[in-house]
């Protein structure tokens, strides 16, 4: 049971990272714009994730190393300075767009306005991850988001082109001008790095280690990144399949999150739709959680500070105080009145310029037998990790540039 | 920091600068999409499958779009084509507008397809465009 349990982990980094706010709407999107096409972003983010999920997840528990220490130690204190303000900077707007698309689901789901919505789910966040163990916390957000699966069975029972689904699976350019090649690598790039969102193995390392991970359980870290990912994976391909079979035939281009639980529930009826709702819920308040605790995480680990959702706060101040300071930071964001799904946009755009910059120092700890002994990567998987790391960094390049282009993702 | 702020720079210019033909025509689309996503709303809310806050809250969010697609083509044109293009555009969101604001108030019955209607002129003006 215990085993079983720790599975949630790996359901909920993925659950919260890759399928957060921004994806699941920058997903129908996809599948509205360009159908089945984009499907091999879903697939090849998925195995990049879950091979730098397994390393940090080894890397914790063989060095007990973190990936803020392993960012400070690889790439220089300036340098991971930098990083880390970014990488928090990220987390923060991140919260905030998470924070906003919570007060409009439960918006969505109860009529209360908005603002109210915003603050009071603020509240009980704080008080949830304050008085909860890490554990239960990752147990009660993995396993509620468990509940988005409505969107991948709405897509089965709608039944999609699987031949044309099948085709997606290969990369192929879209039919038309410039134009729309730009946006379909615009959003190619976009999809690609929302599923390796850099807060992602920041929460799974900071996690193997809340949760005590012995050597003895590494194999369980390969299981753990691999189910989660996997999951979220099939969950994202079904937000694309549904883009692609209703919203793309009726010329939709999904601009609000509101869009999303309709779509997600257009093969039944009323308690679909409050399945969907929840579903999405639980996802975004997850990914709150993850890049609330993140911030603290980042910060502790980069100067030393002793860290840990399962100490006491009086012994962890600035932990404690970093993930509370993120929260409030974030709810005033959100209390701007800015639009979450431009927030988000945004900080996916940066996250891929700053992922080289946490996956090298992963991929090069992991890799380094002083530091690992027999547990270092193998040349396979180095050399594998490197092609992804190739990938990673052409996205980084790219990606603001596109979006400059393409007006941030206009058709 | 001079870079970031260069890219911030480029970036207000982008977002803020006069408007030309190729934005009309996104905004046509975009107007197209809020018109035919409300048609969508309106055909599962006459199916049964939408609960009121849901019908409302959507509908609001939907009618914020418009309004937000609306100042988009109220700033100055960059070409005299793209101002007569745009107050086309503007011309058929009221409209639209009209129909998300009774589908808010609960009032469905034909909406839907006095929506797709909307949604498919707003799409041809945009080919026109092109």
């Amino acid at each position: 049971m215990k085993k079983l349990l720790g599975i949630t982990l790996g359901i909920m980094t993925a659950l919260g990272g890759f399928v957060d706010l921004g994806q699941i709407v920058f997903s129908m999107q996809a599948g509205a714009l360009f159908g089945y096409s984009l499907l091999w972003t879903v697939v090849l983010g998925t195995f990049a994730i879950i091979v730098y999920m397994e390393m940090c997840g080894r890397v914790a528990v063989v060095a007990r190393e973190p990936v803020f220490s392993a960012v400070r130690d690889r790439l220089g204190f300036k340098l991971g300075l930098g990083t880390l303000v970014a990488s928090n900077l990220l987390n923060l707007l991140t919260c905030a767009a998470e924070l906003g698309g919570i007060a409009i689901v439960l918006h969505l789901l109860t009529g209360w306005p908005e603002r109210l919505c915003l603050i009071g789910s603020t509240l009980v966040l704080g008080a949830i991850v304050f008085l909860f163990r890490f554990q239960w916390i990752e147990r009660t957000f993995g396993l509620s988001g468990v509940v988005m699966v409505v969107f991948a069975v709405t897509a089965v029972a709608l039944g999609p082109n699987w031949h044309a689904a099948a085709g997606g699976l290969i990369p192929s350019g879209p039919a038309g001008s410039g134009e729309s090649l730009l946006l379909y690598a615009y959003f190619a790039v976009c999809m690609f790095s929302a599923i390796l969102m850099e807060y992602e193995v920041h929460f799974y390392s900071s996690g193997a280690m809340e949760e005590d991970w012995k050597l003895k359980d590494l194999s369980e870290n390969f299981m753990v990144a691999c189910f989660g990912s996997v999951l979220g994976a099939f969950l994202t391909v079904g937000l694309v399949m549904l883009g692609a079979m209703l919203l793309m035939p009726a010329g939709i281009f999904p601009d609000v999150l509101s869009a999303a639980p309709i779509a997600g529930a257009a093969a039944f009826g009323e308690k679909a739709l409050f399945l969907a709702l929840v579903g999405v819920l639980a996802c975004i308040t997850g990914a709150a959680v993850e890049t609330a605790l993140s911030g603290g995480y980042n910060l502790c680990q980069f100067f030393n500070f002793r860290w840990g959702k399962n100490r006491k706060p009086r012994e962890t101040p600035v932990f404690t105080v970093s993930w509370i300071v993120m929260l409030v930071l974030a709810l005033v964001i959100a209390l701007t009145g800015v639009r979450p799904l431009q927030l988000v946009n945004i900080t996916i755009i940066f996250s891929a310029v700053l992922l080289p910059f946490t996956y090298y120092p992963i991929l090069k700890t992991a890799a380094d037998r002083n530091i690992m002994g027999e547990h270092a990567n193998g040349r396979a998987l180095n050399v594998v990790a490197t092609i992804l790391l190739v990938l990673v960094s052409i996205a980084a390049v790219i990606a603001v540039p596109l979006m400059l282009l393409t007006h941030g993702g206009k058709p | 920091m001079e870079r970031i702020a260069w890219l911030i720079l480029a970036l207000a210019v982008a977002c803020g600068g006069p408007i030309d033909h190729k934005q009309v025509a996104s905004q046509a689309r975009e107007a197209a999409s809020i018109a035919a996503q409300a048609a969508f709303l309106a055909d599962r809310v006459m199916a049964g499958a939408v609960s009121d806050p849901y019908r409302r809250g959507h509908a609001e969010k939907l009618r914020d779009q418009l309004k937000q697609c609306d100042k988009a083509l109220a700033k100055p044109a960059r070409e005299p084509v793209a101002a007569r293009q745009a107050s086309l555009v503007r011309a058929a969101l009221p409209l639209v507008d009209e129909e998300l604001a009774a589908i808010e108030s609960g009032s469905v019955d034909g909406r839907a397809a006095r929506l797709r209607t909307l949604a498919g002129g707003l799409r041809v003006v945009r080919q026109r465009m092109q």
